[in-house]
């Protein structure tokens, strides 16, 4: 064991010892996700969405000529670990500003760290309405649940649909989005959590089944919970129509679900598929997303906004701080888009996508109430 | 130097639970695996008092009391049941206690956490945290090194390596297991209470498995019941699992790679340790 000890001790020092160069020439832009664990297929469709908008940069010859080096640490969608990598990111790689974290989780753990060093944090996938309040240098180009809600509820509305069936996985992001659902829509007639990686919902769709409702919310955190709930659902002989959010919209959700999805809708960015020159392109450089291209292209969009900034008024983070604050429009690949004051986004367009013949469609824009 | 700050903050604010733990598993051989369902309690005892109340010393009575609660209820059934009988029934603990804490959302938000979790007013910078783990890690260290050498700590050993004996020399079982349990009970309290500081965050995230594992790892490359070998081992594989982020390789890569190293020390470890890892009792 001393050897082991000793092996340790030696390991250890000299791979502590590897960073901390500082490096005038490039611009370092940092990334904190989840790259290992549950929710990797999230932090490795917005890795390689934030890849894509970097790469395209430097090939464009960088921001006033310097080149953008990007520094990715995992999160793990964990505080603990999200906390570890903005320390290092912020201490040790001295980055100008970072995208992320992904896992709302990770985003709170390390919005107090980026906001004492006055680094800007900005995150792609984070939806949960406690981000709104996290820190003055924390800001999203995903929109929080609360948004996302208000253009469900509406949509339900507009179809007269009053009677809401949801079963919600017990994850942060779908927790978050029950809870801001209910909040714009109300009760609903029927409300059931199930544990993380459920996969088997046979017995909640025996009792849904004598239940008087006119939707169904399939409510997961991933393709791989959400499409046997629309599977079994469908198997129940239950005819209702079943809907769902960016989570499920992914090609995993019609390779599992095959049949059973057909006409499932979802509420979601408008889409960023096969047919649209970003979703092409993504699935040329890095093949079929783990989750959805619009995890990808919310990573891209926040890379774009974050050079744009940069360009403009400097690698400062005040100063970006300045520019994102007064920014009248960015035009991403997910819609044209501002920060209001507490960071969060504005002016996020939503769209209703079906699936038709074994592919997700996008068949018209959904209204975000007032 | 704030990096370095972070690590040695980690480290030593996880010390007093990893040391509490390494107590019962490492010296006492009792096969505890719900370190992490009493640091929930802990967690959540103190910091849903301390957001409801705002105030921080009835949210650390109300932590005491609660982890108290739950290190009694462990320490009664590691007296009930054989030792396997315990370390299922343990994890079944920790399972059930984060089921509490993941579906009991009017209370404790769930999934979704309590962010926000003010910090005490001396607590500000890495800095404060660093300083005040390491006084709080290396007190509690050299007082669990003075429990273990003491008469406790033979007791501890004396109930481990056969209870009859141990028993017909006068040594209180039921009392003996209660102390180990409350002391690692508090090592667990005083850990969470300034980590959930330091993050601003209490997340059901932070108890799941990958953190124990991370516990009986330490414990076990450190020698089980080694008061030093634990404190080095922790400082050591925190080193390394940090220090791995610094390798130049592509983060897809080398996360599965961490995950691979720890699983081949912890076998290694074990594999070494296989003789004096579990209860076992002593043969002539």
């Amino acid at each position: 064991m001393r050897t082991f000890f000793a092996l340790s001790s030696l390991l250890a020092l000299s791979l502590t010892a590897c960073g901390g160069a500082g490096d005038e020439g490039p611009i370092k832009l940092g990334y904190i996700g989840p790259l290992t664990g549950d929710a990797a297929s999230y932090g490795i469709d917005t890795l390689n969405g934030t890849k894509m908008k970097v790469d395209e940069i430097n090939a464009a010859g960088g921001i006033n000529g310097r080149q953008i080096q990007l520094i990715a640490e995992d999160g793990k969608c964990a505080g603990a670990d999200a906390a570890t990598a903005v320390q290092k990111l912020v201490n040790i790689d001295k980055v100008i500003a970072i995208v992320g974290g992904q896992c709302s989780g990770e985003t709170l753990a390390a919005a107090p760290v980026a906001e004492a060093a006055k680094v800007i944090l900005l995150s792609p996938l984070s939806s949960s309405p406690d981000v709104t309040n996290a820190g003055a240098y924390v800001y999203r180009d995903y929109p929080s649940d609360a948004l996302k809600t208000k253009a469900m509820a509406a949509y339900f509305q507009e179809k007269g649909l009053t009677k809401v069936a949801v079963i919600t996985e017990n994850t942060d992001f779908a927790q978050g989005f029950r809870a801001s659902l209910k909040k714009d829509f109300g009760d609903f007639a029927f409300d059931e959590v199930v544990e993380p990686g459920t996969k088997d919902f046979r017995s909640l769709m025996t009792r849904l089944k004598n239940v008087d409702f006119d939707v169904f919310l399939a409510n997961g955190q991933s393709p791989a919970t959400i499409a046997p709930m629309v599977v079994q659902l469908r198997e129940q002989g239950m005819k209702q129509l079943a809907i769902t959010h960016d989570a499920g919209q992914s090609a995993d959700t019609l390779s599992i679900g095959g049949k059973s999805v057909e006409g499932l809708e979802a509420i979601n960015v408008p889409a960023l598929g096969k047919d649209t020159a970003f979703g092409s392109k993504f699935i040329a450089q890095y093949g079929e997303p783990q989750g959805a291209a619009a995890f990808g292209a919310h990573a891209y969009d926040a890379v774009g906004v974050l050079a744009e900034a940069i360009g403009a008024v400097g690698a400062n983070g005040e100063a970006i701080k300045g520019y994102l604050d007064q920014l009248e429009e960015y035009p991403g690949v997910v819609g044209t888009f501002h920060f209001d004051e507490n960071g969060d986004v504005v002016g996020m367009s939503y769209a209703l996508i079906v699936v038709q013949n074994g592919a997700w469609v996008q068949t018209r824009p959904i209204a975000i109430p007032e | 130097m704030n990096f370095l700050l972070h690590i040695i903050a980690t480290i030593a604010m996880g010390a007093p639970n990893i040391l509490g733990f390494n107590m019962l598993f490492g010296r006492g051989k009792i096969l505890h695996f719900g370190p992490l369902g009493v640091s929930i309690v802990a967690a959540y005892a103190t910091f849903l008092v301390v957001m409801a109340t705002g105030s921080y010393p009835l949210g650390i009575v109300c932590g005491l009391a609660a982890t108290c609660s739950i290190s009694a209820f462990f320490a009664w059934l590691s007296l009930r049941l054989d030792a396997d009988g315990l370390g299922v029934m343990s994890i079944a603990m920790h399972l059930g206690l984060l089921a509490v804490v993941l579906n009991w959302s009017s209370l404790t938000r769930g999934a979704l956490g309590i962010p926000r979790v003010p910090r005490l007013p001396f607590l500000d910078s890495t800095g404060d945290f660093a300083l005040l783990g390491t006084c709080v890690a290396a007190l509690w260290a050299w007082m669990l090194w003075q429990v273990d050498r003491g008469t406790f700590g033979r007791k501890l050993i004396a109930l481990s390596e056969h209870e009859w004996h141990a028993k017909s020399l006068g040594i209180d079982r039921s009392r003996v297991h209660m102390l180990a349990f409350m002391i690692a009970g508090i090592g667990s309290l005083l850990g969470v209470l300034q980590y959930h500081q330091y993050l601003y965050l209490v997340h059901p995230s932070d108890f799941g498995f990958p953190a124990f594992i991370f516990f009986v790892t330490v414990v076990v490359a450190g020698g089980p019941g080694s008061v030093r070998g634990c404190v080095v081992s922790l400082i050591l594989l925190s080193l390394l699992r940090e220090g791995l982020r610094f390798v130049p390789m592509s983060p897809d890569v080398l996360g599965p790679l961490r995950l691979i190293l720890f699983g081949a020390i912890l076998f290694v470890a074990v594999w070494l340790r296989r003789d004096t890892l579990f209860p076992k009792q002593r043969t002539v």
